[in-house]
């Protein structure tokens, strides 16, 4: 009877230690958390695994995250994005370590692709011209683009440069641009401004994103009146 | 020698900002803007004013000074004389920042930021009698969804109000905006009349007008070879019942765009049928935009 009370008042006593999220809990019942927070997750999909335990599907747009299982104090904590989600790459930040308290620290940020919203515009005859078509503006919301005069072809691409001008690659050394519309969203182009001496008009220039890049926007501009 | 020395301490503790060196320790007020990007914001405070211009258009943080020290022991209390064009400036924190006693803190550094004013995107969409219609603001200036709203009172030449709309981001000054038709709906054409697409300035858009039309309940009519027939929609709206007189050797038939029900289903019926003739109506039910098959009047001797 001794040995048994010492014993469960003991294990009462790891117990509770670990329950305050003490450490040195060594073979006690898991009971440390093991979670964290998420940015930037639009896209369905996502599967994170912490060490070989079970897969955690996460729904899009969720902020945080948290595993079913519980992990004993100053075990190890590994949390890996098993599964992209579709259209979405995403990285953890503090995804290892040892616990001794729940673990909230983790970050997993997510990046929808996203494309080149691009088309071509037919100008009005060189004959029919009076003047220089300059001054078109088109825009996709906040993006506007100004196009050259007779340029046949707009992207609403901008490259990303640094302080010093220098183009910004991604990690395996591809350009990057600003102004590209993430997948599922929607997009619509529109004139923002005519230009002098013709009227433009877009065809093709509403729709949702799709995993390809849009190309097929037209802009008419016929010689003004 | 003594006075020299006496001087340079006093000096020296009001470098420090410590005060009672014979005369008062002074202070000068100063502070920071940042997210100024348009002229001129004016600030008051002790009887003093200064004007902060922007560094630049991208916001960069200025400093500003006014002109005279305040005394230890002095209270300031800044305030806007001015804010900038298409901005509104704000204290960082009004309670213990932007007033306060001189010589509580080492030194007096106002802390104020400023945004740039935003303005709505909106306007009116006319005809609009169904359910659907999503407009866009590009890529992530937001989606509105518009509604029909029925007239007050309900009459049959205008079911529909005007149905207002604004998106819900708000465009800051300058910025382009552009208002496209995501989805049309459900049996309505709708286009855009009003300018679509523009540079924001100082007050919100409002007036970005879209207009919709119905197809019209019609069909085809054969053998109709004296007058006096009349059609009528017996599904129309409640208390109505829209009706069509069709002219002798007549091949089609329309009902007014508005003579249909909220519901968009139409039954149509023969109202009175012309002298020494009996049209009968096939197809006659069925809803706007289905695809139901078309409606056909045909009349024969009777």
């Amino acid at each position: 009877m001794k040995s048994l009370y010492s014993r469960s008042g003991l294990s009462s006593l790891v117990a509770l230690a670990c329950a305050l999220g003490l450490s040195g809990c060594g073979g006690s019942t898991p009971n440390l958390a093991v979670g964290g927070s998420i940015t930037g997750l639009t896209k369905p999909g996502l599967v994170l695994k912490n060490g070989d335990g079970p897969d955690l599907p996460v729904p899009a747009y969720s902020a945080s995250f948290v595993f079913n299982e519980y992990i004993r104090a100053d075990d190890e904590f590994n949390v890996t994005v098993k599964t992209d989600p579709t259209a979405a790459h995403c990285t953890v930040v503090n995804g290892k370590g040892r616990s001794a308290f729940n673990v909230n620290t983790i970050i997993i940020n997510c990046i929808t692709e996203s494309h080149e919203l691009s088309g071509t515009i037919v100008w009005p005859d060189k004959a029919k011209q009076t003047t220089d078509p300059v001054g078109l503006i088109l825009n996709n919301g906040n993006n506007a683009v100004t196009i050259a005069a007779n340029s046949p072809a707009f992207t609403f691409n901008k490259p990303i440069t640094d302080s010093t001008g220098k183009p910004v690659t991604d990690s395996t050394g591809k350009a990057t641009y600003s102004g590209q519309v993430d997948d599922g969203s929607a997009y619509g182009v529109t004139v923002a401004q005519q230009p002098a001496g013709a009227t433009c008009s877009v065809t093709n220039g509403v729709g949702t994103m799709g995993t390809v890049p849009v190309t097929n926007v037209l802009v008419t501009c016929v010689a003004a009146p | 020698m003594t006075s020299i020395f006496l001087r340079a301490a006093c000096m020296l503790a009001m470098a420090l900002g410590l005060s009672a060196c014979g005369g008062k320790a002074e202070f000068k007020v100063t502070g920071l803007v940042s997210g100024l990007k348009y002229p001129t914001l004016k600030l008051s405070t002790n009887g003093q004013s200064v004007t902060v211009l922007p560094a630049d258009t991208n916001g960069t943080t200025v400093n500003f000074s006014f002109p005279n020290t305040i005394s230890y022991g002095d209270e300031y209390d800044l305030v806007f004389d001015t804010q900038p064009a298409h901005q509104s400036c704000s204290f960082y924190d009004p309670v213990n920042n932007s007033k306060g006693v001189a010589g509580r803190l080492a030194a007096i550094n106002v802390v104020i930021i400023c945004g740039v004013s935003t303005h709505t995107v909106g306007g009116k969409v006319s005809d609009l009698t169904s359910t659907g219609l999503t407009l866009i603001n590009g890529s992530i200036g937001g989606t509105a969804l518009v509604a029909p709203v029925p007239a007050d009172p309900v009459s049959t030449t205008a079911p529909f109000a005007p149905a207002p709309y604004t998106l819900p981001i708000a465009v800051p000054y300058f910025e382009y905006y552009g208002l496209s038709i995501l989805y049309q709906p459900l049996y309505d054409n709708c286009t855009i009349t009003g300018k679509a697409a523009g540079q924001m300035l100082d007050t919100d858009i409002a007036d970005i007008s879209v207009s919709c039309a119905r197809d019209a309940i019609a069909g085809s009519v054969t053998g109709l070879t004296v007058d006096g027939l009349t059609l009528k929609n017996v599904a129309a709206l409640p208390n109505t019942t829209p009706t069509v007189v069709v002219a002798k050797d007549a091949t089609v038939f329309s009902f007014g765009k508005d003579d249909v029900n909220k519901d968009v289903a139409y039954d149509v019926q023969v109202a009175t049928q012309p002298a020494g003739l009996v049209c009968t109506v096939s197809n006659g039910t069925g809803t706007v935009k289905s695809t139901a098959l078309p409606i056909s009047v045909a009349c024969k001797a009777g």
